[in-house]
């Protein structure tokens, strides 16, 4: 983390900007420990083999409550992704936090406007 | 009776462009510690060897070592949990100065700039009596005010090791000890310090300077909770009246 | 006696291979590339799902295939591994808890977290394999 993320100077702030990144990724990590071994059990079909079935995928995301659930756990997981994997590359040595950090959280960021676009397209 | 063979990390500024080890036949008593050890080698062996060390009792912290690449106590490593051939080096992560001695000026510089000393909420005289406190109020910091400063958790800490810019286990732990003691009012003055990037931020919650450390203060704990309370601090900033620089 | 500290190097890229922990936490850390990657995979499943029938019909098969369910296998072994070591650290980001006039011990934070965790597994199986 070379390239810091430094409040500049005259910044009333008195803590990082981290400190913006690391909630979602503290939430996304908490909520993936507890919902994405049984959600990777249930897409793998292994259990329950028609339940996400077209019609009852389609059903599910097709109200707003179903579409607001979905979209929660994408971007929460993906946030968490994004952060873990901005300070694992630089424990790999990759050192260009600038370049990472962007890379990382504009992917997230993408990665949330399709889930929303093709929710909504649902 | 047991002969153990030290291999110790030797380097003399004056003569040496590198550390090597050095090999030494010591004949150990089972109860001994790697501190003993170390001492008959200058006792008896060369007097030359260069190490810290005082109490013997785990309580000045000044005999920290990496014994077969841990950091260790030596006076609080025994001899009986180890094989014949054992690896003495100086800490790791921390520049030599000579043999098992280790500069630790930028420990203590952090010290300084994390202000790791009581900044009291309230001024009050002598005659007004004591800062009191429950026991439930020295509960919420009692097990990190018990660092010893031995800096074994610097040793433990890859992020440390890869960028000493990091302010590290046990500055950060004993920010968060004057943090949480109720007499104390310095919190935003330590901010600058302990809440930017490289304060807790830094730590990618490794938890090595946890399982090192010889009084179970937990360094790890204190950085993750110094985060959620730096998160807070971050976003009530924004509502807060901002503090003058 | 001049001052002239010796500095050891410590190997940038590779650091992490020379001891248990450090080793450990890395794959910890690399868990996030499953996740990331089952993301991915979930976003595909939502823009076939837009697509209607047949488009979801063949992202299912291709889930439920067996290359589809090994790939998922892997990324369950390292979603598995997160919530393990998630799990475990848990005492440490929780901030003291009392009960009784006691500390709440580390133990019952992580055995808490994992009734939590069969609870909640339990009941997104029986509502999305049930009703």
């Amino acid at each position: 983390m070379a390239a810091s993320s430094h409040a500049p100077s005259g910044d009333p702030r008195r803590a990082s900007h981290k400190a913006l990144v690391w909630l979602p990724f503290a939430a996304g990590g908490m909520l993936a420990a507890f919902i994405v071994p049984v959600m990777v059990l249930l897409t793998t079909g292994l259990v329950f083999p028609n339940a996400l079935s077209y019609e009852r995928a389609h059903a599910f995301a097709d109200n707003y409550l179903g579409k607001l659930v979905l979209f929660g756990v994408l971007v929460a997981l993906m946030w968490h992704a994004a952060h873990r994997l901005r300070i694992t590359a630089h424990d790999f040595g990759i050192r260009n936090d600038l370049v990472i950090r962007h890379a990382c959280y504009w992917a997230a960021a993408v990665g949330s406007v399709l889930t929303l676009v093709f929710l909504l397209a649902i | 009776m047991r002969d153990v063979t030290l291999e110790i990390l030797r380097y003399d500024p004056d003569r040496d462009d590198a550390p090597h080890f050095e090999s030494y036949q010591v004949p150990a008593q089972e109860e001994w510690v790697i501190l003993d050890a170390i001492n008959y080698v200058k006792d008896h062996i060369d007097p030359s060897l260069t190490y810290r060390w005082s109490c013997h009792m785990a309580v000045c912290g000044s005999c920290g070592m990496m014994v077969n690449e841990e950091p260790k106590l030596s006076c609080k490593a025994f001899l009986r949990d180890y094989g014949d051939r054992i690896r003495v080096e100086p800490m790791a992560n921390f520049p030599i100065e000579k043999d098992l001695v280790v500069v630790m000026d930028d420990f203590i510089e952090k010290m300084k700039e994390s202000k790791t000393w009581l900044i009291p909420k309230e001024d009050r005289s002598i005659e007004e009596g004591e800062y009191r406190q429950t026991p439930l109020e020295l509960d919420a910091f009692r097990q990190y005010s018990m660092c010893i400063n031995c800096l074994l958790c610097y040793s433990a800490c890859p992020q440390y090791a890869l960028g000493t810019e990091f302010v590290g286990p046990a500055a950060l732990a004993l920010t968060y000890r004057y943090n949480n003691d109720s007499r104390d009012g310095g919190q935003e003055q330590r901010a600058d310090v302990f809440a930017k990037s490289d304060g807790v931020w830094h730590c990618s919650f490794v938890g090595a300077c946890s399982e090192v450390c010889p009084k179970h203060v937990d360094p790890a704990a204190a950085i993750q909770l110094g985060k959620m309370d730096s998160a807070v601090d971050y976003f009530t900033s924004f509502v807060t009246k901002p503090r003058s620089r | 006696m001049a001052r002239r500290p010796y500095i050891r190097e410590v190997p940038r890229f590779s650091w992490w291979a020379k001891k248990h922990v450090y080793t450990t936490y890395m794959l910890r850390e690399a868990t996030c590339i499953a996740i990331a990657v089952y993301c991915g995979l979930l976003i595909v499943g939502l823009i076939r799902l837009s697509q209607g029938e047949a488009a979801y019909g063949a992202y299912l098969a291709a889930m439920q295939s067996p290359v589809g369910i090994a790939v998922q296998i892997v990324i369950g072994l390292f979603a598995l591994y997160h919530t393990i070591t998630w799990f475990t650290l848990a005492p440490k980001g929780i901030p003291p808890m009392r009960f009784g006039g006691e500390r709440v011990k580390p133990q019952a934070i992580v055995a808490a977290h994992y009734v939590g965790w069969a609870g909640v597994s339990a009941v997104v199986l029986l509502f999305v394999g049930l009703v």
